[in-house]
């Protein structure tokens, strides 16, 4: 992202939406090489050199995705950095942090800063690694946690494998406080979840699957909260998918304890019943869970109680020919995560305010990052999107390699004109 | 935003709503099930005669293609093809083919390229007949003969033309199904069929570890005890117990599992004088059902059996006929378009 010396644009006539300031309103924002340098009136001896016409627009921050797979080392058959990347800046998203689960897995300053320096030479979006929890992810060792921190991990994670026992979970949130780095976790009690590859209900019971009971989130969740209250570790909850994980959370906040969460689009939108005629693209992991699980945690949205990733996790056409069961899990997510929000809001389901906050504003104190937000002196992370424009998505159109994007040829509304990351225009819509 | 939820059923009616694969009980009408009962009555008699074979699958190849270990189930279907006239290839790929790293689409390629006409597909991943019939084989018929927990539904179907021929009708019957309920596929396709054949009443007896949480979603009674399960029953469904249930912590033991539903003398006498005692076999005794019982006049197990054969002439007959008739329309259709002058 090499900017030009004075570098200078304009967004002109868009309706300004910042969450951290409560701005919501009709502003011009003028930018400066990588910052905001004013909102609402020019400065003086601004000389412009690119105008984006935003009237008729939403103005907002660049969108803070907190969990994306980017198949990059390892998995070149379902995408890489630069493919990946370029889906997200077409989406509005100006921060990612991707998921450790890469081959080889990200647990040594190597591995996270070859996905820097890919990252900055893709030159899409700000990519912020998530660094094992355990070495290799195998649940056994703690990882090198200060060398992945000192490397740009802004959190640790065991994503979905699961750790040997309660005690090493321990031991690593023990020692994670020590270092000062935040941990981020997946609820899953290995054994209740058993060979499940789906939610546990009436659907799973028609269809013959075996099924994951929402007690295998909310045992292990219980459990997590414990040990986070012991060894005070700071701790993010990523990619609940029940209610009632989602009142836990709600409750150990109001008894003091400091917990985040988030919910991956894809659970915003649908259930389980999705899976009726066996549709492997519905394959997911955590999984889609009952429609009232649905709309608690598009309740818990609006509320302002969680942030919304993408879990993005795109795979070639061969991993999802098979039964079910046998699939690969993930949908392919970034090329339509703009339009998917914005329909959540056209559709009512989620409030404007509400979804900006939960990409933006919510997402940056949960990375304790100065970002997200929209006013003089931040960042030049922006987001020019069209929000009730129908779009479709097209096969053709896909910039992400995963074929597995699940709402391909659906009407959708909300398309991004232009993204800017650190006030480098990454997007612009022809 | 939800996607389209198709029911597994839809795939299996080709345009004109006639069987054209035959995946799952669930999802069909009263008139399709009907029909496939009547279709099996009038191949009972042939099978009574002494030339047993009828001409419906001349010319045809049907592909055995067994995942999972089998021997009577794939006899039957072997038995039930050559009574059709068809050339059948039988292949045990149970660990063969699959062990060797080709995935199952590479397998199924391979058959299609030797033009075969069907499939009959057991596999031990719930929705694999499904998944064949959507994704691989277009102009091949697909017959579920199992699919891990999710559906059977050809035993099923051999299982209600049993009961119709012992009881006559659906309509007044309860049914009773006692046992390992949540591994079962046999049970889930006979709870669809008796619902949509009108049977009055549908129960499951068993453990609360062998029954499938939310199973009154389809819309049959979870009972735990035999006598009050059983009492004012028609018909009685005893399933087998796999042996490894006796693992990871879903029963204690055989014997207790005998003492609570083990269906002896005793505990048949719960049940209506007439009721009819039916097993999908291979039968476990002394763990499910007591021999006195199962070899005793109440019993129609044997009955199933001879059903098996004439049950899968007719679904194979007509998921054929549903393939060609299809076919046709397309070829119909292509042709129109041809003579309706130049392509938009």
């Amino acid at each position: 992202m090499k900017l030009h010396p004075q570098h200078r644009i304009q967004i002109l006539g868009g309706t300004v939406i910042d969450p951290q300031s409560g701005l919501h309103a009709v502003k011009d924002v003028f930018i400066e090489n990588d910052t905001i340098v004013a909102i609402g009136t020019k400065p003086q001896d601004f000389q412009v050199e690119k105008t984006i016409d935003a009237s008729g627009q939403l103005v907002l921050p660049g969108f803070i995705d907190l969990c994306a797979f980017l198949a990059e080392p390892g998995f070149a058959q379902k995408g890489s950095i630069a493919s990946e990347t370029r889906a997200a800046a077409h989406n509005g998203i100006t921060t990612l942090c991707c998921a450790p689960d890469t081959k080889p897995v990200i647990d040594s300053s190597a591995v996270a800063n070859l996905i820097k320096d890919r990252a900055q030479q893709a030159g899409n979006v700000r990519v912020l690694p998530l660094g094992a929890l355990s070495a290799g992810l195998e649940g056994e060792q703690l990882s090198n946690m200060n060398g992945l921190k000192e490397a740009g991990c802004v959190a640790l994670t065991n994503m979905d494998a699961p750790m040997r026992d309660s005690r090493v979970v321990m031991q690593c949130y023990h020692y994670a406080a020590g270092v000062g780095v935040p941990v981020m976790i997946t609820p899953l009690d290995k054994a209740l979840a058993d060979v499940g590859c789906m939610h546990q209900g009436p659907t799973s019971t028609k269809l013959g699957l075996a099924g994951i009971p929402e007690s295998a989130e909310t045992v292990a969740l219980a459990q997590h909260l414990l040990l986070i209250e012991q060894t005070g570790v700071k701790a993010h909850f990523n990619r609940i998918s029940s209610g009632r994980a989602l009142a836990m959370i709600t409750d150990a906040k109001a008894k003091g304890l400091n917990v985040t969460a988030d919910v991956a689009l894809g659970n915003l939108c649908f259930i389980d019943e999705d899976i009726l005629g066996f549709d492997s693209a519905m394959h997911v992991v955590p999984p889609y869970r009952s429609e009232a699980d649905r709309q608690a945690l598009l309740a818990g949205v609006n509320a302002g109680e969680l942030a919304i990733c993408s879990n993005h996790r795109p795979h070639e056409i061969a991993a999802k020919m098979a039964p079910f069961a046998a699939s690969e899990a993930g949908i392919s997510v970034l090329d339509s995560f703009a339009a998917v929000l914005m329909s959540l809001v056209k559709r009512g389901e989620l409030t404007l305010e509400a979804a900006v906050k939960a990409v933006t504003q919510t997402p940056a104190t949960i990375l304790d990052r100065e970002l997200g937000s929209l006013r003089v002196g931040a960042l030049a992370d922006v987001v020019v999107i069209s929000a009730e424009q129908d779009v479709v998505v097209e096969k053709a159109a896909l910039q992400s390699k995963g074929t597995n994007n699940p709402w391909i040829g659906q009407a959708l509304n909300g398309k991004v004109s232009a993204t800017l990351c650190a006030g480098h225009v990454v997007f612009e819509a022809e | 935003m939800t996607s389209k939820s198709a029911s597994p059923s839809a795939v299996q009616l080709n345009e004109q709503g006639r069987l054209k694969h035959f995946l799952t009980t669930e999802g069909l009408s009263r008139e399709i099930l009907t029909e496939i009962l009547d279709t099996a009555d009038s191949f009972i008699s042939t099978q009574e005669r002494s030339v047993k074979t009828v001409p419906l699958l001349r010319g045809k190849t049907v592909v055995n293609l067994f995942f999972e270990n089998s021997t009577r189930t794939r006899s039957t279907f072997e038995l039930a093809a050559k009574r059709l006239s068809a050339d059948i290839l039988n292949l045990d790929i149970a660990r063969s083919a699959t062990s060797k790293g080709e995935t199952l689409m590479d397998t199924l390629w391979n058959l299609q390229s030797m033009y075969s006409d069907m499939f009959v597909v057991r596999h031990a991943d719930s929705g694999a007949a499904h998944f064949i019939a959507e994704h691989v084989t277009p102009n091949v018929a697909v017959i579920n003969a199992g699919d891990g927990r999710h559906a059977h539904p050809t035993q099923a179907m051999l299982d209600m033309l049993t009961i119709r021929r012992e009881k006559g009708q659906f309509e007044n019957l309860t049914v009773a199904i006692i046992g390992d309920i949540l591994h079962s596929r046999v049970a889930r396709s006979q709870i669809y069929a008796l619902k949509t054949l009108g049977a009055a009443e549908v129960r499951v007896i068993g453990p609360n570890t062998l029954l499938p949480n939310d199973i009154e979603a389809l819309g049959v009674k979870p009972y735990n005890n035999m006598q009050q399960g059983l009492k004012g029953v028609d018909v009685i469904v005893t399933l087998r117990l796999q042996k490894e249930r006796m693992q990871n912590a879903l029963l204690p033991s055989e014997s207790e599992f005998y003492r609570m539903y083990g269906l002896n003398t005793d505990k048949l006498a719960y049940a209506n004088p007439d009721a009819i005692v039916m097993h999908p076999g291979p039968i476990n005794r002394g763990v499910e059902i007591e021999s006195a019982v199962a070899d005793g006049p109440q019993s129609v197990i044997l009955k199933q059996v001879s059903n098996g054969i004439p049950l899968r002439m007719a679904v194979m007959a007509m998921a054929m006929s549903g393939q060609t008739q299809e076919q046709q329309a397309q070829e119909q259709q292509a042709q129109d378009e041809q003579n309706s002058g130049e392509p938009a």
